[in-house]
């Protein structure tokens, strides 16, 4: 039984590609049931940054891709050359580990966004409603789920912003209990105030005043954001009611002064303000940043921020790369021990269809045993049996490495002669797990 | 009297248990070790009450008569104010501040001699004694508990106002949140304090015939009250927040820990601790 992932990602696929792929709840059905002759065992996951299938193969793994590559051929003709650049197969602890790495986010585009660990969650219950995930693919994704939340409780990575917009929704948090009922007031229609506005509308900020000297720049954009256009003036008479201030106005002097601030600073009632100015050359007077409740942040300020940011998310992916490593031993110990089911189950067979020839023997040797005393005798003998292989059974679980562990069971089944049922149950086993 | 001191230091045990959970919390950022530092506090909490509660028993009265019995009450309301908080604010780092000085009193109560029962005024046993020693110490504990969570505020502030924002000072909530739950828990002190200085008043008229205007402690105690009240004064009157008015929080912190124990060790008063 392998493992395996096939897919392609935004490292490896540019978008035009990858949008080909971007498949209804209905295709993925569709392709379920297709693929069902192939493998029971496969969950398909589809985001715009990835398109990936994890499966479980019994030395078919060929076929089910050639299955696979002919189902994406509907949507878009992949050439042998396009398959070569663009797709990666990864299969064994490499699967494992992409698994794990792309549910706790290190694989993302930007790494510790959240949303991946939700959609490879619904990519799992979507094929777990359909019927396509037994037993063991299902313990691998709930392991990777399990490994993804530690990275998320053990480390900083999701907690650490880098872009400027969403270091300043981190920092309004961290001065304001709840961004809903602030009033937010962006000077200038520049790109980057614009974005900053829209990260803030996403957190919920329904406040948002857009001024600009052009009167109908501000009203544009005020539509597009959801907010309310102002012209420069009535923008700079509404700061006393203001709790987040971002300004990307082009001037060559600060045009929010200590003055203008310290006379509107009265009718605010000491509430702290939080001014962006992200302006260059500067808009708002150093000076400000002194006054109490005020907190001034510039471009530099921020991409200081970032800069720090990006280098404590840098050591916190070592730590998140361990958790994993550590995680993906467990799963590699589950996996081996899985492995050894059939040669156990053999083991067990072998000594009880002795133990109960030799006990059938013996009572009937001895006609004087009542049902009574026939079910003790089976009971005691079933126990003897059960102690003597519990040492060697424990034994074999906790050899290390793989190769000594094939070494044994093989001398296992060579010694007593076990080839003929680990066959039989080697047929048997991935169905068992299965239900 | 055995069953006290084994419920105690175990107590006492769990709550150096529970702190140096938490520094571990500070070290790591792990959160597993806060959920233990306060699991472990609660434990603490639970087996403190039950020495309390056997001390009770033996005494017949209220245990809030003798030195050793204010600091274990007072180390016992400190944990109880403190595994309250956390129920209602997710700041691990107040288990880090809060833990030494609930260790502070609770040590200090366990070295301080207490076996001998020794034959004690009535007055000191009436259920309104109690309730005039009970409300005090908890108004302390709430003021402590604000002062904490001030203290935070102002770490949190200047780490803002200075550009200094790191992944540690992440785990602190808002501002605003911090500033609400300062004068929240101010205001709780105030209310316990209040109650506890208006039943010692009328204590000191019953027992006295007069209020001991000239006695440290009584001057010490209206001074915290004056501290705090000016606080809601300035807070609503004039509407300061922030680090201005946290100066007033702190300082009537300094000088309710004075009230209970510089009085006590530097100078000589009417109250027995």
């Amino acid at each position: 039984m392998k493992f395996i992932v096939y897919g392609l990602n935004h490292i490896t696929a540019p978008i035009e590609i990858r949008e080909k792929f971007a498949l209804s709840d209905s295709d993925i059905l569709e392709f379920f049931k297709k693929i069902k002759n192939k493998t029971s065992d496969i969950v398909f996951l589809s985001t715009c940054n990835r398109v990936e299938f994890y499966f479980l193969s019994f030395k078919n793994e060929k076929e089910i891709i050639k299955e696979l590559i002919n189902y994406l051929n509907q949507f878009y003709s992949l050439k042998d050359s396009d398959i070569k650049k663009y797709f990666y197969y990864h299969e064994g602890e490499a699967a494992y580990l992409h698994l794990f790495r792309v549910a706790s986010s290190l694989d993302s585009m930007v790494i510790g966004e959240p949303q991946i660990l939700g959609q490879v969650r619904s990519a799992y219950q979507q094929a777990v409603n359909a019927n396509m995930v037994g037993s063991i693919l299902n313990n691998i994704f709930l392991r990777a789920f399990v490994a993804a939340k530690k990275v998320r409780t053990q480390t900083e990575i999701s907690r650490m912003p880098i872009s400027i917009s969403s270091i300043v929704v981190d920092l309004s948090k961290r001065i304001f209990s709840s961004l809903q009922e602030k009033q937010v007031l962006l000077f200038g229609a520049g790109e980057m105030g614009e974005l900053t506005a829209k990260y803030l509308s996403l957190e919920g900020v329904k406040n948002l005043w857009i001024a600009n000297r052009t009167y109908e720049i501000a009203n544009s954009l005020a539509k597009s954001l959801n907010g309310f256009p102002l012209t420069l003036e009535e923008g700079l008479r509404k700061i006393g009611s203001i709790d987040i201030i971002v300004t990307s106005i082009l001037n060559e002097k600060p045009f929010l002064t200590l003055e203008k601030i310290k006379a509107l600073f009265l009718k605010r009632d000491f509430k702290p303000l939080f001014i962006i100015d992200i302006g260059v050359p500067r808009n708002v007077d150093s000076m400000v940043g002194k006054l109490a409740s005020v907190y001034l942040y510039n471009i530099d300020d921020l991409a200081s921020i970032a800069k720090i940011n990006h280098g404590m998310r840098q050591k916190w992916i070592v730590v998140a790369e361990e958790i994993l490593n550590l995680e993906i031993k467990k799963l590699n110990v589950w996996i081996n021990n899985l492995q050894l089911v059939p040669t156990i189950k053999s083991f067990f067979k072998k000594f009880d269809d002795i133990r109960a020839m030799e006990v059938s023997k013996f009572i009937k040797k001895n006609n004087e045993f009542s049902e009574k005393e026939i079910n003790k005798i089976d009971h005691l003998t079933q126990n003897i049996i059960a102690k003597l292989l519990h040492s060697p059974t424990v034994n074999l679980k906790t050899i290390e490495t793989e190769s000594k562990k094939e070494k044994y069971m093989e001398i296992l089944s060579d010694i007593f002669n076990l080839n003929y049922e680990i066959k039989n149950n080697t047929h048997d086993e991935p169905q068992d797990e299965q239900q | 009297m055995i069953q006290e001191n084994v419920f105690f230091s175990l107590a006492v045990a769990l709550y150096i248990l529970a702190a140096i959970q938490s520094l571990l919390y500070y070290k790591t950022l792990d959160s597993q070790h806060d959920w233990n530092s306060t699991q472990l506090l609660w434990s603490g909490i639970i087996l403190h009450f039950l020495a309390i509660f056997f001390r009770w028993k033996l005494t017949g009265y209220v245990p809030v008569t003798t030195f050793y019995e204010m600091l274990t009450v007072l180390a016992f309301c400190l944990a109880l104010v403190l595994g309250l908080a956390r129920f209602r604010i997710s700041l691990p780092i107040l288990n880090v501040l809060f833990m030494p000085l609930i260790l502070v009193f609770s040590i200090a109560a366990l070295v301080t001699p207490h076996k001998e029962l020794k034959p004690i005024s009535p007055d000191l046993t009436t259920p309104l004694m109690a309730i005039h020693v009970l409300a005090t110490l908890l108004g302390y504990s709430y003021f402590s508990l604000a002062s904490a969570i001030g203290g935070t505020y102002w770490i949190q502030e200047r780490k803002i106002k200075k550009h200094q924002v790191n992944f540690k000072n992440a785990t602190f909530p808002a501002l605003e949140i911090l500033d609400q739950r300062t004068t929240y828990y101010v205001g709780l002190g105030l209310i316990f304090w209040t109650i506890g200085l208006a039943f010692g008043v009328f204590q000191a008229f019953k027992i006295w015939k007069d209020l001991p205007i000239t006695d440290p402690k009584v001057v010490s105690a209206f001074l915290v009250w004056v501290i705090y009240a000016s606080f809601f004064v300035i807070r609503w009157g004039f509407k300061v927040r922030g680090i201005k008015i946290l100066v007033l929080v702190i300082t009537g912190y300094l000088v309710a820990l004075f009230t209970f124990l510089g009085v006590r060790l530097l100078m000589v008063s009417h109250h027995f601790f």
